[in-house]
């Protein structure tokens, strides 16, 4: 390798920063990260989006159908449920739980994972032990069971479908973390490191963290998808977010009773969380094809 | 030359044994090895792969992790015994009174840090109440020291922006940051273009001098002892089979392994040499029984060789595991 010139631009090119312009030159993950983006709007810009109150019920218009359809009505596009609630409002505010269990789940999970997976794989010996028997006893169990089982003892409620998931999912990144852990501390700058004197939180912190968190990104971004879909399926089942919030699982659950007279009351929050997490799901795998090109098939 | 020193050694090694535990039995990498380190000498220690010299010089500074252990032996630095320090008192010791230049410059700096934080930590790590400004203008007199041209430029860069010679010099600064008293420099330039290894063991060289460092120079390339180092030790199959003044023991081996290393070294001015390299290999280091171990590639082997070889004093502070060194070929 030559002396590589300084970039004419900025000097601060973290191998972060080269992945990342990388993943703006893919125009299909480009195109789904601004559907995330798009979603998360709407989410954020909740009450002034929605035509309606998304609570507020008006039994004159029960399971009114979509504009397009017969007695349908334009500033009811997607139609009415079986209380009279205007459904696009609905599936706005429904974004907001989605996203922000999505987001919440992901960041606890990883942040509990990295720890846990940092200390299991630099310390080693006993703390790896115990850490990587809990992963395996966690893993052990299907994830939607464990967490209707969690939710089943602690009860429905927004904390509660949030800690019953970053019970099990903090292992993903665990695992993750470990592997990569455990290949990064044999690496000469780590020995190096420890050769002047670095302690082990700084050698785990400062040293390998960021030579790991590209495929911790990619990993958290891909989870999330996982997580939204979890989610909607705790409310569909009747576990997680209670009536009358707006979760799109909690109102597929609730169209499915209509589906032969009113396929709209489920249909719609069905394709919403389809869309969000297939974009979510085109958006991380752009960003692993940036990030990680030995794992592009 | 360095005959019998007044001052005490800095660094003083006996007995050290440092073994891996590992799935095909015991692997003693290094099997009794004493070594004496004079202050403000600089001794270089040669022997190839597998020998056990970086393995020695990782178990001063307490670097070797299991399954390898230090089993027996005592390391004292400037009087102070460093086998058995709390993991706390030996942070202190590393970087700041001993510092250590690990094999590989192009991958021992981390790709994800700036230059500058790097040596900065370090500076950080053995900080004793300066600023974050007077940290900073450390880390630049250090750069500036190493040869880094540009060096407030220079720190805000990643480790991929600088060439291998120029990652040497890093690490070489890093390594410096503190002023440490020891430098233990492993392999500093093996790998590196030949023009670039030059220019960086002079400047190892004149950091030396400027400092008043004491250097062990780990190399496996007996020309670049020749050059810089006043002392040089032999190791083999994890002992130490030759110490003493360089120029005397590259003059008049005493060990037929060290022969055997001079006669494979190739020389461009003399079109007709042809390398002799050593026949054979080096033992595994598993079940050695109690004889030379160098045996199995020795062209002077006799029968009496099959027992416990220790080390011979040759006089004028050169020392040997032969039994038959001293005698005249």
């Amino acid at each position: 390798m030559t002396a590589a010139a300084p970039s004419a631009a900025g000097r601060q090119d973290s191998i972060l920063r080269i992945n990342l312009r990388k993943f703006t030159r893919d125009r299909l993950a480009i195109a789904a990260a601004a559907g995330v983006v798009l979603f998360v709007a709407m989410a954020l810009l909740a009450p002034w989006l929605a035509p309606h109150d998304p609570y507020d019920t008006d039994l004159l218009r029960r399971l009114q159908p979509p504009a397009w359809m017969e007695g349908g009505e334009w500033s009811y596009v997607f139609g009415c449920d079986s209380l009279g609630r205007d459904i696009v409002s609905r599936i706005i505010y429904g974004a907001r739980i989605s996203i922000f269990i999505g987001v919440a789940v992901v960041l606890l999970a990883t942040l509990v994972g990295t720890l846990a997976g940092l200390a299991a794989g630099y310390l080693g010996g006993a703390v790896d032990g115990v850490i990587s028997r809990i992963v395996d006893v966690l893993l052990g169990f299907p994830y939607l069971i464990f967490a209707i089982g969690l939710m089943g003892m602690m009860g429905p409620g927004l904390q509660n479908i949030i800690l019953a998931l970053v019970y099990k999912e903090w292992t993903i990144s665990c695992r993750v973390v470990r592997g990569e852990t455990l290949a990064t501390r044999e690496l000469e700058y780590v020995e190096a490191a420890r050769a002047v004197g670095a302690s082990r939180t700084h050698i785990m912190l400062r040293e390998i963290l960021p030579n790991i968190m590209s495929p911790l990104i990619v990993v958290a971004t891909t989870r999330m998808a996982t997580i939204i879909i979890l989610e909607a399926s705790l409310s569909f089942l009747g576990l997680g977010m209670q009536p009358p919030l707006a979760s799109w699982g909690s109102m597929v659950a609730d169209g499915r009773s209509f589906l032969s007279d009113a396929w709209w009351v489920g249909t719609f929050p069905g394709v919403a969380i389809f869309l969000l997490v297939l974009a979510i799901n085109l958006a991380s795998q752009g960003l692993r094809d940036a990030f990680d090109p030995r794992l592009r098939q | 030359m360095n005959a019998i020193p007044a001052l005490a050694p800095l660094l003083s090694i006996r007995g050290l044994q440092t073994q891996f535990q590992t799935q095909l039995g015991l692997v003693k990498a290094v099997d009794g090895v004493d070594i004496d380190v004079e202050p403000g000498e600089c001794l270089g220690v040669v022997g190839e792969s597998g020998s056990g010299k970086s393995v020695t010089f990782a178990s001063v500074l307490g670097l070797v992790r299991p399954p390898g252990r230090i089993a027996a032996g005592s390391i004292r630095f400037d009087g102070r015994e460093l086998v058995g320090l709390g993991r706390g008192e030996m942070r202190r010791i590393r970087g700041k009174e001993i510092a250590i230049t690990l094999q590989d410059a192009l991958t021992s700096l981390n790709p994800s840090l700036t230059v500058g934080a790097q040596i900065l930590e370090t500076l950080h790590e053995h900080d004793e109440g300066r600023g974050a400004r007077g940290l900073r203008e450390q880390a630049l007199e250090i750069m500036a020291l190493v040869g880094i041209p540009a060096p407030g430029t220079r720190l805000a860069q990643y480790p991929h922006e600088f060439s291998g010679g120029m990652r040497q010099r890093i690490m070489l600064a890093i390594a410096l940051a503190c002023r440490p008293r020891l430098l233990i420099a492993d392999e500093p330039t093996s790998a590196l273009d030949v023009t670039i290894q030059a220019q960086v063991l002079d400047l190892l060289a004149s950091l030396r001098r400027e400092l008043g460092m004491t250097v062990v120079l780990i190399t496996h390339d007996l020309g670049v002892v020749a050059q810089y180092c006043d002392r040089v030790l032999v190791m083999y199959a994890g002992q130490a089979v030759e110490v003493g003044p360089t120029r005397r023991v590259i003059a008049d081996p005493g060990h037929p392994y060290t022969r055997g290393l001079i006669a494979s070294i190739p020389k461009l001015a003399d079109p007709d040499f042809r390398i002799r390299p050593i026949e054979g290999n080096v033992p595994e280091l598993v079940d050695l029984p109690d004889e030379c171990r160098f045996l199995g590639r020795c062209p002077l082997a006799i029968s009496a060789c099959r027992t416990r070889i220790d080390m011979r004093d040759l006089g004028a502070g050169r020392q040997a595991r032969c039994i038959r060194a001293g005698e005249r070929q």
